[in-house]
């Protein structure tokens, strides 16, 4: 971090900048905002603003056993992803930062590749070799086709927290007697787990929301959530999908600030100032 | 093999990993590649998809989408990200929530929203009606402006992050010291600033546009028949059990991208462009 | 106060301290040389500080006796054991690290009792063992407390707490003040070694700076490029440096260059500014060039020449006034910059800049080395 950060001198251009960035905001967060008024309308189709206010659409969606069994088969298949992603991984971030190897740069660039390759790309090759294999249809294999869109995220994180991780704490416990497993259990672990942690936390909401690959993979039976709102945006942009919305961003957003609350902290924990 | 093994041996570790990916993601995809050889390894597939015009234009018309909307994100993400590396702690950390919520609120939700503004009997509708601007609502939903409207507020974090964290690196002396030295306030930001946030801009514009290329559920909802992207006709086509023929168009695509990386790990390591994914 | 209170109430168990011994030692990444030749004989219960600038191997060699390195060639021993191939968990030597390592999610206690948790001593005898090496370092209340929430010097304490816990005969510590300020600093250094004479165990410091390796050390391992440049006592090695660099980095030295003007029986004469000087020396070859060392506080400035020694013109080029003591920097007619301190109390006259001095210094106050080896 800078010594200082930079000072804009003149006052017309400081508060220039903050209309256009408060401008910039508003464009980003009010589309989301947007959602809340429009799931309480009286209405039956979609129109802003609302012609009155009900509850009528999450009383729908909460008597739907179809709405329902989505959110649970999601929740289930991100826990699932989630589990996975966080054991491999931690034990990858572990190898990678802490090992010697040639070509890691490569490894880390593809362990990292599934951020950034067109999810189209993915959700096909996936699909195609899972039709061979006859596995579409398995909620188990959704959960691990989730996995490898998973894991950057943890790795990410847990490689970060390791990176930041001072190394003599291992070799203080050593020498104070603790043997290699030991001081990874009692030193470096609970160190490093708000890294983990938040790494998880993203997994989950990476998996929870995730759309393409469902669209191939999933079986008739298996309509994930987002599977479930994506069909009836297509048909129909009834305000149910408003309410399922604002429950889901409510849950996704407590989630993010979990992990950033989670991230905070790994910082906090890391080696005393000298 | 003890625990400890592992812990003198950290290599082993990341095996399970690697294994794992191989096996659900790299095969895959490698398989799919095959595909667009085509049944006969005449590449009839891939043969098709270079000459066919639809995909041509298809393949134009998602590249200029990809590079519109990475222009118009790197307009509106510079000052914000200025604003923000700049701002007291408090504004800085609100601004930065505001940045960061969105972000990880599904593409799918986001994009209601937008149906729910730009519908016909949606917000900006309404209130253009009210102003006296128009008469009867326009069509905004289902066309092109929609699409980049939708993309744009999607993609606009990922080119703010990395903006705002190359900005936070540069030392705040260097202006002080520019300034003092004479340069006025456009001298400081054209010779200073500028230059020393670049590593930022270009993460940014390569992350906007590699992830623009394959959009899929942004156009899909938002756009109108004449706005289809290359993912949306993979799709399509894979619908038509013409999966040789999708696999030589994913192959395509996946090229593209892969070639914007390569070009860009020259200048910023792929690891760093990632690191602002988070 | 009330660690020495407590120190009177109840005498300290004195774990007696092992006697340590390099033989042999090298140490080498992928051919570089960090380490070479080290043999080093430390007895048991002594103060010795490995001294020497960054990159002179002396953390390595720490590390090796630790075990968080292993020797290229040699072996180490403590007590009559070999310790080269036993794994640091199991050396049972107790290390203070810089900038102290301590396990930030652990409070202070926690800290102190994981030695002696990963000995299995039971939950009573930790609780004992810590309270009294916390009393020890004067940090009795502060148990609860996390490390974040010490200052420099309380963690510095804690460290020591939890390096001496476990009563371990060899004790090592990595620039363990470094990160403090100066007045804490020297608080530290006799708190150290206050509660190193009361335990009796052996020391092992490793240290860059001259002043707090000169208070602390019975001896002093001065390292430079990976050797053992000279072993002795603080007054040894300040008064009889061995080499060059000895005299250069152990406080402060002016270097003259010289030639040998004849030689005879245990003295030399040294053609020195124009003037021949008498100096001990115990071989050396007429018409060899030497360097002679002076240290800047055996010189005696006056205004005209007086009383016998060695006497030199030179110009006065600059004078500070540094409290107790006023420093010239001299010139003298070869061209040579000369350091010169002067005691206050006993020289208050102050000479102007661009004034002629005479210079007087004992003959054996010199210092003559042959290719930067001592002849004297």
């Amino acid at each position: 971090m800078s010594a200082r950060p930079i000072v804009l001198s003149g006052r017309a251009s400081r508060w220039g900048l903050g209309l256009v960035a408060l401008f910039v905001s508003a464009f980003l967060i009010f589309p989301v905002l947007i959602i809340v008024p429009v799931s309480f309308s009286a209405g039956s189709f979609l129109s802003f603003p609302p012609p009155g206010w009900s509850l009528q659409w999450y009383e729908r969606l909460f008597s739907r056993a179809d709405w329902l069994n989505s959110a649970w088969l999601s929740i289930w298949i991100a826990c699932l992803a989630t589990v996975f992603s966080t054991l491999l991984g931690t034990a990858g971030a572990y190898g990678l930062v802490r090992g010697k190897f040639p070509g890691q740069k490569i490894l880390i660039g593809f362990i990292l590749s599934p951020l950034i390759i067109p999810g189209i790309i993915v959700a096909i090759a996936v699909y195609f070799f899972y039709a061979r294999l006859q596995l579409v249809g398995s909620t188990l294999a959704i959960a691990v086709a989730h996995t490898a869109l998973a894991v950057p995220f943890v790795v990410v994180n847990v490689s970060a927290s390791l990176y930041g991780f001072d190394r003599r704490l291992e070799q203080a416990a050593a020498n104070l007697g603790a043997d290699a497993f030991t001081a990874f259990r009692l030193i470096t672990l609970p160190i490093i787990k708000p890294g983990i942690a938040a790494g998880a936390l993203f997994a989950f909401i990476s998996s929870f929301d995730e759309l393409i690959v469902a669209l191939f993979i999933a079986g008739p039976t298996q309509v994930t959530l987002p599977l479930r709102m994506w069909e009836s945006m297509r048909n129909s942009i009834e305000p149910t999908i408003a309410a399922v919305s604002v429950l889901a961003v409510g849950i996704s957003v407590s989630l993010f600030l979990t992990a950033s609350w989670l991230q905070i902290r790994a910082k906090s924990t890391l080696p005393v100032s000298e | 093999m003890s625990a400890a093994h592992f812990l003198r041996r950290p290599e082993w570790l990341v095996v399970p990993l690697i294994a794992f990916l191989a096996v659900f993601y790299l095969i895959p995809v490698i398989l799919m590649l095959a595909r667009s050889a085509g049944t006969q390894t005449d590449f009839a597939p891939l043969l098709e998809a270079v000459s066919s015009d639809i995909a041509r234009t298809i393949f134009w018309n998602t590249l200029k989408i990809a590079v519109g909307t990475t222009l118009a994100t790197l307009v509106l993400a510079y000052p914000l990200a200025f604003f923000i590396a700049t701002a007291k702690p408090f504004t800085a950390s609100v601004f930065l929530a505001i940045v960061m919520v969105p972000f990880w609120t599904s593409i799918l939700i986001r994009s209601y929203a937008w149906m729910v503004l730009l519908g016909r009997q949606g917000l900006i509708n309404g209130v253009l009606i009210w102003l006296g601007v128009i008469d009867q609502p326009i069509r905004l939903l289902n066309t092109n402006f929609a699409v980049y409207i939708g993309m744009i507020h999607v993609l606009l974090p990922f080119m703010v992050l990395p903006i705002f964290s190359s900005l936070k690196a540069i030392d705040g002396r260097l202006v002080a010291a520019a300034e003092n030295l004479g340069a006025n306030a456009f001298a400081t930001f054209r010779h200073v600033i500028l230059p020393l946030s670049m590593p930022g801009i270009v993460a940014g514009c390569v992350l906007v546009f590699v992830l623009a290329l394959g959009f899929y559920v942004t156009p899909a909802l938002l756009g109108g028949p004449s706005d289809m992207t290359i993912s949306m006709l993979i799709a399509q086509e894979v619908d038509l059990y013409r999966w040789d023929y999708a696999a030589a168009l994913a192959g395509i695509l996946l090229v593209a991208t892969l070639v914007a990386l390569f070009a860009v790990s020259r200048v910023v390591s792929v690891d760093k462009l990632l690191g602002g994914v988070r | 106060m009330s660690v020495l209170d407590h120190r009177k109430s109840k005498p300290a168990r004195t774990a007696l301290g092992a006697p340590v011994r390099f033989a042999g030692i090298s140490k080498s990444y992928g051919g570089a040389l960090a380490v070479s030749g080290v043999d080093l004989d430390i007895a048991a219960g002594e103060f010795l500080t490995l001294l020497g600038p960054s990159g002179s191997g002396k953390t390595t060699t720490l590390m090796m006796l630790a075990g968080f390195e292993t020797p290229t060639t040699g072996s180490i021993f403590v007590g009559e054991r070999p310790v080269t191939s036993i794994p640091p968990a199991q050396r049972n030597i107790g290390m203070v690290f810089q900038s102290y390592a301590l396990f930030p999610h652990m409070t202070v206690f926690e800290n102190v009792a994981f030695p002696l948790r990963m000995r299995k001593k039971s939950a009573a005898e930790q609780a004992a063992q810590v309270k009294r090496v916390l009393d020890i370092v004067d940090l009795g209340p502060l148990g609860d407390r996390y490390p974040r929430q010490l200052s420099g010097g309380q963690q510095q304490r804690v460290a020591l707490a939890r390096a001496i816990v476990f009563e371990p005969p060899v004790l090592l510590m990595d620039e363990p003040l470094s990160a403090l300020d100066k007045y804490l600093r020297s608080h530290l250094q006799t708190e150290i070694k206050r509660i190193q004479r009361d335990l009796g165990v052996t020391v092992v410091y490793v240290t860059h700076d001259q002043d707090e390796a000169m208070t602390m050390s019975d001896r002093i391992c001065v390292m430079h490029q990976g050797k053992i440049r000279q072993v002795g006592s603080p007054e040894d090695l300040y008064e009889r440096p061995l080499d060059a660099f000895v005299a250069g980095f152990l406080g402060e030295s002016n270097m003259l260059d010289a030639t040998i003007a004849s030689t005879g029986d245990g003295v030399a004469i040294l053609s020195l500014g124009g003037d021949g000087v008498p100096v001990p020396a115990r071989n050396g070859v007429a018409g060899a060039t030497v360097k002679v060392s002076v240290r800047p506080e055996h010189i005696h400035v006056a205004a005209a020449p007086d009383g016998a020694g060695a006497w030199s013109a030179a110009q006065v080029v600059d004078t500070t006034y540094v409290g107790d003591h006023r420093r010239y920097t001299l010139r003298l007619p070869d061209g040579a910059t000369l350091s010169v301190k002067q005691q206050i109390a006993a020289t208050p006259h102050r000479h102007a800049t661009g004034e002629t001095v005479h210079l007087r210094w004992p003959g054996e106050a010199m210092r003559v080395f042959a290719h930067g080896v001592s002849i004297s």
